[in-house]
């Protein structure tokens, strides 16, 4: 399969940024929060907040460990990335 | 007061204050989540709370811990948020005949015992890896799971059926998150220096009571938000709602045990009463244990081979050899590691406690001969693993307690606060 490429809109977990972005047919989740990361749209994940991304037209979350495309995404496709806290008593 | 008028208006919100009073709700984590969700379960008449944490109560925990007493807080002694968790919700429980038990310890340490007959288990705890292992605790033994978090002025809180193997788990969301159990303290350390901002009481209680109420949905068997988690930002008002699906290669469980049958062996009995007991549901049985034992693993400074002897929960930290620093010995065997027993195994004559089998836990058993497994509950009960508060609903006494054998109020060398 060519490695076609899409236009996909990212949105802030925490304000309305977005963050637009060219993504190839094999860029899973997780690559694509790494490059988001690399970007400065969001923080490293760690010990207390962890990602994960929502596919805004489905409302159903994208699987990291696989590609974008090969969940659906299409040609300016918004994804939401949400952030998880650990956060329970600190 | 009669029980009719006392619940009228959760009957009216389709709240049944028998199911409620049936119900075994296990809280793991006490700090301001626990107490929020603790303090709702206890108004609704949830009739068994168990409460689990092996931290302490610190004063700036007080502002959002609404079940922890001030006075006995601010005391000399050290109190155990477990402790004063369920003190504060024994005084304010609507349940007839509330019990209410709590342990200071590390869910890992108590097994999946403390899962006994449990309706709801909520995961409130500081730390990722413990809502991973039990995300996978609530799958095998299949029940429902409720989890939480929150920062700032965000939080989320998701709840899981799991009916049937092909739902999505926790894991499916959070698949970089592994197994491996970190205190509250330490995790309070690690995100004063992330420069995180810290959870107030409005947070806490609405993400609290949000858990509390799926909690009671759950235990309805209504299942509103099953696979799904809701964000959602308090001052805001912004939501989000994300349905969860399966990742593929997800590392959690997707699988129950099924029937669990009991063994007449108790964590006391050596592994080889284990074995002979198994002997009458298999010919050749293989024991996974729930957590890797560690025979031995290399010193830190030099490689030398340390022996352990303990479950992986119980290592804190990598071990130094005795002769370190002053005589390096390199060139050790390193980690060496037991995740399966047998019967002829060298671990036989150790003591099912030593391997980090509590009492009425579950082992998985694979019988070699035929390719089967099926799941095995070791001989105990709650009441080995939990101190309980009992409120005599007849006169209103309160604090009769009941401590498991050998239990103390103090927690153990491994559990210190600041671990």
């Amino acid at each position: 399969m060519a490695n076609k490429q899409i236009k996909v809109t990212f949105l802030h977990p925490r304000d309305s940024r977005e963050f637009i972005a060219e993504v190839g047919s094999a860029t899973t989740g997780a690559a694509a929060l790494d490059g988001l990361v690399k970007a400065g749209f969001i923080e490293a994940a760690n010990g207390s907040r962890t990602y994960a991304l929502q596919m805004q037209r489905t409302g159903k979350s994208i699987p990291i460990s696989a590609s974008l495309v090969g969940n659906g995404a299409q040609e300016g496709e918004v994804v939401a990335v949400t952030e998880t806290s650990a956060g329970a008593s600190w | 007061m009669s029980e009719d008028s006392l619940f009228s208006r959760e009957r009216a919100a389709g709240y049944d204050p028998t199911v409620l009073e049936n119900a075994v709700v296990a809280l793991v984590g006490c700090g301001a989540a626990g107490n929020n969700i603790a303090q709702s379960l206890s108004l609704l008449g949830a009739g068994e709370l168990r409460f689990i944490d092996p931290d302490v109560v610190e004063k700036s925990n007080l502002p959002r811990s609404p079940l922890f007493n001030v006075g006995r807080a601010e005391g000399k002694r050290r109190r155990h948020k477990a402790s004063e968790c369920a003190h504060g919700a024994l005084a304010i429980s609507h349940a007839r005949a509330p019990v209410v038990c709590f342990a200071v310890s590390r869910i890992e340490e108590l097994g999946y015992g403390a899962f006994m007959d449990a309706s709801v288990i909520v995961a409130a705890a500081d730390a990722f890896p413990v809502r991973a292992w039990l995300s996978d605790a609530a799958r095998l033994l299949g029940i429902p799971l409720v989890e939480l978090g929150f920062s700032g002025h965000r939080g989320h809180v998701s709840a899981w059926a799991y009916r049937g193997e092909e739902a999505a788990c926790w894991r499916c969301a959070h698949p970089r998150v592994e197994h491996g159990g970190v205190g509250c303290s330490l995790y309070a350390r690690g995100v004063s220096a992330l420069g995180m901002v810290p959870a107030t009481q409005p947070l806490a209680g609405v993400f609290g009571n949000l858990a509390a109420a799926h909690v009671a949905e759950l235990i309805h068997g209504r299942h509103a938000l099953d696979g799904k988690i809701v964000h959602f930002d308090i001052l805001s008002g912004q939501s989000r709602v994300v349905e969860v699906t399966v990742d593929p290669s997800c590392p959690g469980v997707h699988r129950g045990y099924g029937e669990v049958r009991p063994v007449p062996v108790g964590p006391d009995q050596m592994v080889s009463e284990l074995m002979n007991a198994l002997g009458g549901f298999c010919k050749e049985p293989l024991v996974h244990l729930r957590a890797v034992y560690v025979k031995s693993a290399p010193c830190r400074l030099c490689g030398a081979t340390v022996e352990i002897g303990r479950p992986e929960w119980a290592v804190s930290s990598a071990p130094e050899c005795r002769a370190c620093p002053e005589v390096p010995q390199f060139g050790g065997a390193g980690l060496d590691v037991v995740s399966t027993i047998e019967p002829d195994d060298e671990l036989s004559e150790l003591r099912l406690a030593e391997l980090g089998v509590g009492a009425a836990d579950v082992l998985e058993v694979a019988d070699r001969a035929s390719g089967s497994r099926f799941a095995v509950r070791l001989k105990g009960s709650i009441d080995d693993l939990f101190t309980t508060l009992t409120k005599d609903a007849r006169n209103g006494a309160r604090g009769s307690s009941k401590k498991p054998v050998g239990a103390t109020d103090a927690p153990t060398k491994e559990h210190k606060s600041g671990e």
